[in-house]
């Protein structure tokens, strides 16, 4: 799968499949466990692909630099497709598979919330001295 | 003596002076040390301010989690997944044969509806390509946002969807 000059593929290293991410220049291995990794889509220098395998896989995502998992659950998640910060995928709710979606968090997000509310605690102390 | 008690009370008041450091330096600059009197003073106001830090640590990992959204809820399958911006398209049998859905957003419309398989679509913003048996074969199939056509290709159902839509859409050079 191709984004731009960014390429993500998987690949057997010796174990089972990995997930492996070229930006134009350089191949980084995403994974190396021992689980099979596989099924990667990308978009920008996000990559998500399904790790488990069987009827208990997991959807992960790659931000470029750090690993998440996006669902954590007893059903078969598999097939992810990503397009900026969206992702979809088909999971299996134990009848039938079934459509389901979500949304990167913005990752500044807590930490702007806890910087903004320190700022105001600095704030208050601040004007609480110079009275 | 230093009791279990009052390491616990040097514990707490260290505690508020490091909260209230603003104000231990203010006095500090008179005093150079933390007085306990005023220490306590304060005590309750840093006892607040560490009760909310401690709420904000709680919280601040809720607003990084992950919203997942079901979009189908049916007794059937629903296949392949593809997204493009807000749009998401893939497929389903409608009780008859293989039909093409799409979700904008916010609602579900059924894209086709005939009596022939609609499969493996795949989406780039308003275009959608698919494969439709048109009773031969399959043959890959274009909405370009206003009216839909089929590709001319020769090679029919052995070159993917997402083949075609990348070279019609002139996003990939292919050699």
């Amino acid at each position: 799968m191709i984004s731009g000059n960014n390429i993500v593929w998987q690949s057997w290293d010796g174990n089972d499949e990995e997930i492996y991410f070229w930006d134009g220049s350089t191949t980084t291995q995403i994974t190396d466990n021992a689980t099979y990794d596989g099924d990667p889509a990308i978009s920008g220098s996000n990559v998500v692909w399904v790790a488990g395998g069987g009827s208990d896989s997991e959807i992960y995502l790659w931000d470029g630099s750090n690993t998440t998992q996006i669902t954590d659950n007893a059903i078969e998640d598999r097939e992810p497709a990503i397009s900026g910060n969206n992702i979809v995928w088909m999971g299996n709710n134990g009848v039938d598979y079934e459509i389901y979606f979500t949304t990167v968090p913005e990752p500044a997000t807590g930490a702007l919330l806890g910087l903004g509310f320190l700022a105001l605690l600095r704030r208050n102390n601040r004007n609480r001295c110079g009275k | 003596m230093v009791t279990a008690k009052t390491r616990f009370q040097d514990q707490l008041k260290a505690l508020a002076c490091w909260l209230c450091y603003t104000e231990i330096t203010a006095i500090g600059a008179v005093n150079k040390t933390c007085k306990m009197k005023m220490v306590s003073q304060h005590f309750w106001k840093a006892a607040a301010k560490a009760a909310a830090i401690g709420l904000l640590l709680a919280i601040a990992p809720l607003a990084n989690a992950f919203t997942i959204t079901q979009i189908t809820d049916n007794a059937i399958d629903d296949w392949h997944p593809k997204i493009s911006g807000n749009n998401i398209v893939w497929y389903a049998n409608d009780g008859n044969d293989d039909e093409i859905y799409w979700w904008d957003g916010s609602a579900t419309t059924q894209f086709t509806n005939n009596a022939t398989d609609d499969k493996f679509p795949a989406i780039s913003g308003s275009n959608v390509a698919w494969m439709r048996d048109d009773g031969d074969d399959f043959e890959i199939y274009l909405w370009d946002g206003s009216a839909r056509c089929r590709l001319p290709t020769t090679r029919k159902s052995t070159i993917s969807v997402e083949y075609q839509v990348a070279k019609l859409l002139g996003t990939q050079t292919f050699i």
